[in-house]
């Protein structure tokens, strides 16, 4: 087991360092110089060596590598062309709120997906199981920012029950500690529901299609022979088997689920990683969009390092090979 | 083949997926409006006879729009996937079949790729090298959807290897390049196709996504996103802009996902 | 008798397999062929018998080629495995042939039959017209027993017999001196088992063959070898065919043979 877990880690560590050499070549190899896009094209040529100069973009590309990797491990990464602050405090102030999105996401997801799962499997061909099954395919191809568009449309628009943008009402400062939840709740639940409907599609169809599977082996055969209820081989010996596939699942989902909360976060005005990106793309504003995608790749190797871990700990062959 | 006939979560599917590109291929040719003439009179007008899909704030017919954009959507979804297989079959082929350390090398360059949440690369990328035309998207998000289908490839060609009828054909002689091409290969078709067939799902939300953050597909030329992102801030007041592309795009992933899943479902049954 | 030519011989030759995994350092490795020697003359039925798991078909897959010894050397026609392979492996290929335990198994799944036969007979030096390539396949597949229909038919469309009868026309297309079968009738029924065997036997006769046959059938032994080698936990002995049948005699001839192997 601590073999398994120092072999994982290694190999995340060595994930994150090609992650950032990648990040590094995108933002040299992308055309016209990250410095003069800075500044006002009427700079004469003497300014940009100068910034140039400035940022240490006149070192040889090696040497301004050492450099960048030196910097992302101590947290400086440069400043905002568009804002001037600080990159790593930009980070700061809007990781927090990806991170609140896609944790509860993540939450919702496994809890509701496997519970789906497992209904639809003990419940087979039953009208229930047949209507999830349609509707977590038709939710697997729904393209999640109309999703969203509709939700505000019918709980924002039409009915008013639920707000659409942000993350806190203007007068949060003014409301009581439950009502401050309250409203921090009320703010998440459409972002939460329209990404986790597809998550949760996704997780379910997987879920059933693994149980099924386990369904059909030897040990659960040999159970019903000796007279067990179907609901306890399916909560007691199908159930144990089936969390591996859930927890390799999620790790494997986790990248597209950040990817999602981009548009989230744009449609619902979210102020997270997701949106931060976008609207520097927008500007152009290359150390944040680079910051933010080296965070996100670092944030995807840890989670896949956790479902690891997680494998590791459920998975008997795995935990006890000592 | 009687079969696939009888098959209805197969033909449904290839059906509507049919129609809807005979619809976005021909219908233009036979409507002699442009996708950009504008009337600005004519504007935010719901859906009626003279305008099936209604029109948006410039007055364009949105029927026409869609139709377009439809072409667009699903060629940016089709040649994607196409470009992406181009490097991912052969990138899976390569490194299943040599093994050893050329396998262990190119392994992690796939999971090093795979580390990166798709979209946050591409959106980097797209702010980076501003590919303006409907070409560069392709090659785009082509280039970061290789990554799956050179998985698969790689760990069927892997179990591929360990079956008898290679370790025969060593022995009868064949060369490399021959097992290789076919004899590996042509076992690998059904797999691939199966997974290419649910990437162009995949792959049509994603270029949505992108033209519908205002990063794909640049309007005035439509996409079913773009068209999507113009009715964003006229929800109330012009539902119908959004919701027509919208249920577009739900329906035919949702015909290409059946599609593809029933496909896997007969090969794993064979 | 005239000592005969020896076609393969094994001299000390041993095989060791680590277990895949990073517990390298735990894991003890398998010997799998321990200081194996042997020698097969021209024209001989050269029987291997064994437990499974006592490194037949390690030895059958060294003699292919397909993984080297780790210790000792093979020599075939007289020299030495590893520069035959290096050097000249079309000719090798050429000289020895195998067929295996499942015969659906080893041909590919999507292709017909007579492509499976068409394709050694690329690799022969002088190139052949179309139509004498297709009377050569014809006459192969009369001559392991299957009609012409039959090359159209793709391996899933075969019974196992009819599928190692076409592995038999395939291997000998080319006319090669040795033939490995390793456990060629396992999978079959007896009625087909007989048939396969004495397929091999008459063909073993007009061709001109060495043959390797491995299985854990004594039965098999009894009817077709010349010489038996006894495989268990990695050590061989060979017994000549006069003690085999003194041994025979008894009820647990098996037994006896490999309580032998052991003692030795």
């Amino acid at each position: 087991m601590l073999n398994y877990f120092i072999k994982k880690l290694l190999s995340g560590i060595l994930l994150v360092i090609g992650v950032s050499v990648v990040t590094f070549y995108i933002l040299r190899l992308g055309p016209g110089n990250p410095a003069a896009a800075a500044f006002d094209p009427n700079s004469t040529r003497h300014d940009v060596s100068q910034v140039n100069h400035l940022y240490g973009l006149d070192k040889p590309l090696l040497a301004q590598f050492g450099e960048w990797m030196k910097n992302i491990f101590r947290g400086h990464w440069g400043y905002s062309y568009a804002s001037h602050r600080k990159v790593a405090e930009i980070i700061r102030e809007t990781l927090p709120n990806t991170l609140i999105l896609t944790a509860s996401v993540l939450f919702v997801q496994v809890v509701f997906g496997t519970w789906l799962g497992l209904v639809q499997v003990s419940k087979t061909n039953s009208l229930f199981d047949k209507s999830i099954n349609w509707l977590t395919l038709a939710l697997y191809g729904l393209p999640v920012f109309w999703l969203a568009l509709v939700f505000i449309l019918i709980f924002s628009h039409k009915l008013g029950w639920l707000p659409s943008s942000q993350i806190v009402s203007f007068y949060y400062k003014d409301l009581s500690w439950l009502g401050r939840i309250m409203d921090r709740l009320r703010h998440l639940a459409l972002p939460l529901l329209s990404m986790s409907l597809v998550s949760i599609a996704v997780m379910a169809r997987y879920v059933k299609a693994s149980l099924k599977e386990i369904m059909q082996q030897d040990f659960i055969v040999a159970a019903r022979a000796r007279g067990l209820s179907e609901r306890r081989i399916l909560y007691k010996h199908a159930l144990r088997n089936v969390l591996i596939p859930v927890a390799t699942l999620t790790g494997q989902y986790f990248p597209a689920l950040v990817g999602s909360s981009v548009v989230i976060e744009l449609v619902y005005s979210w102020p997270g990683m997701g949106r931060l990106i976008v609207l520097s793309t927008f500007a152009r504003d290359y150390p944040v969009i680079i910051a933010c995608t080296f965070v996100m790749s670092v944030f995807v190797v840890m989670g896949n390092l956790f479902a690891d871990f997680l494998v590791a700990c459920i998975d008997p062959r795995i935990r006890l090979e000592a | 083949m009687n079969s696939i006939k009888k098959n209805m979560k197969l033909t449904i599917p290839a059906f509507l997926l049919i129609f809807v590109s005979i619809c976005v291929i021909f219908m233009p040719m036979l409507l002699p409006e442009k996708p950009s003439d504008q009337s600005l009179d004519e504007a935010y007008q719901s859906p009626s006879k003279m305008h099936f899909f209604g029109t948006d704030k410039f007055g364009r017919d949105l029927f026409i729009r869609f139709l377009h954009g439809g072409r667009i959507s699903l060629s940016v979804g089709l040649l994607s996937v196409l470009f992406a297989l181009a490097i991912g079959v052969p990138f899976g082929l390569l490194s299943g079949y040599k093994g050893g350390f050329v396998d262990t090398t190119m392994s992690w360059i796939l999971n090093l790729f795979m580390a990166f949440p798709q979209f946050f690369l591409l959106l980097a990328i797209v702010a980076i090298f501003e590919p303006n035309s409907v070409w560069w998207i392709v090659i785009v998000i082509g280039a970061l959807s290789w990554m799956d289908i050179a998985r698969i490839v790689r760990n069927e060609t892997l179990s591929l290897k360990e079956r008898e009828f290679i370790s025969a054909c060593r022995i009868v002689g064949l060369s490399k390049k021959r097992i290789l091409f076919r004899h590996v290969l042509p076992n690998l078709a059904v797999p691939i196709l199966v997974y290419a067939t649910l990437m162009v799902g995949n792959v049509i939300l994603i270029e949505s996504s992108l033209s519908f953050i205002g990063l794909g597909v640049q309007p005035p030329t439509p996409s079913w996103g773009n068209i999507i992102n113009e009715g964003r801030d006229v929800l109330l007041s012009g539902w119908w802009i959004s919701a027509f592309p919208g249920l577009a795009i739900v329906a035919t992933v949702l015909a290409v996902n059946i599609f593809g899943e029933e496909m896997q479902r007969m090969n794993v049954i064979r | 008798m005239k000592k005969r030519k020896e076609v393969v011989r094994f001299t000390n030759v041993t095989k060791i397999f680590l277990p895949k995994s990073l517990a390298i350092l735990r894991a003890k490795p398998i010997t799998a062929l321990d200081r194996v020697t042997l020698s097969l003359y021209e024209n001989q039925v050269y029987a291997l018998v064994g437990s499974s798991g006592s490194g037949k078909s390690t030895l059958c897959r060294l003699l292919l080629g397909l993984i080297g010894p780790d210790g000792g050397g093979i020599e075939v026609f007289g020299q030495s495995l590893a520069e035959v392979l290096k050097q000249n492996e079309r000719w090798y290929r050429k000289q020895c042939q195998a067929i295996f335990q499942d015969p659906t198994a080893s041909l590919s799944p999507r292709m017909k039959v007579r492509e499976l036969l068409e394709e050694p007979l690329m690799l022969t030096e002088e190139k052949l017209e179309l139509r004498e390539k297709e009377e050569i396949i014809v006459a192969f597949l009369q001559r392991v027993g299957l009609p012409e229909n039959f090359l159209d038919r793709y391996p899933h469309q075969l019974s196992g017999g009819e599928a190692q009868r076409v592995c038999i026309a395939r291997a000998l297309i080319r006319l090669p001196k040795l033939l490995i079968c390793d456990e060629p009738t396992s999978k079959l029924d007896s009625t087909r088992e007989q048939e396969i065997v004495d397929l091999i036997l008459e063909l073993k006769n007009s061709i001109g063959l060495t043959v390797l046959f491995i299985t854990h059938k004594i039965s098999l032994v009894r009817q077709m070898a010349d010489a038996i080698g006894i495989l268990s936990k990695g050590k061989l002995i060979t017994v000549a065919m006069k003690d085999l049948e003194s041994s025979l005699s008894s009820d647990h001839a098996f037994s006896n043979l490999s309580g032998q192997a052991v003692a030795c």
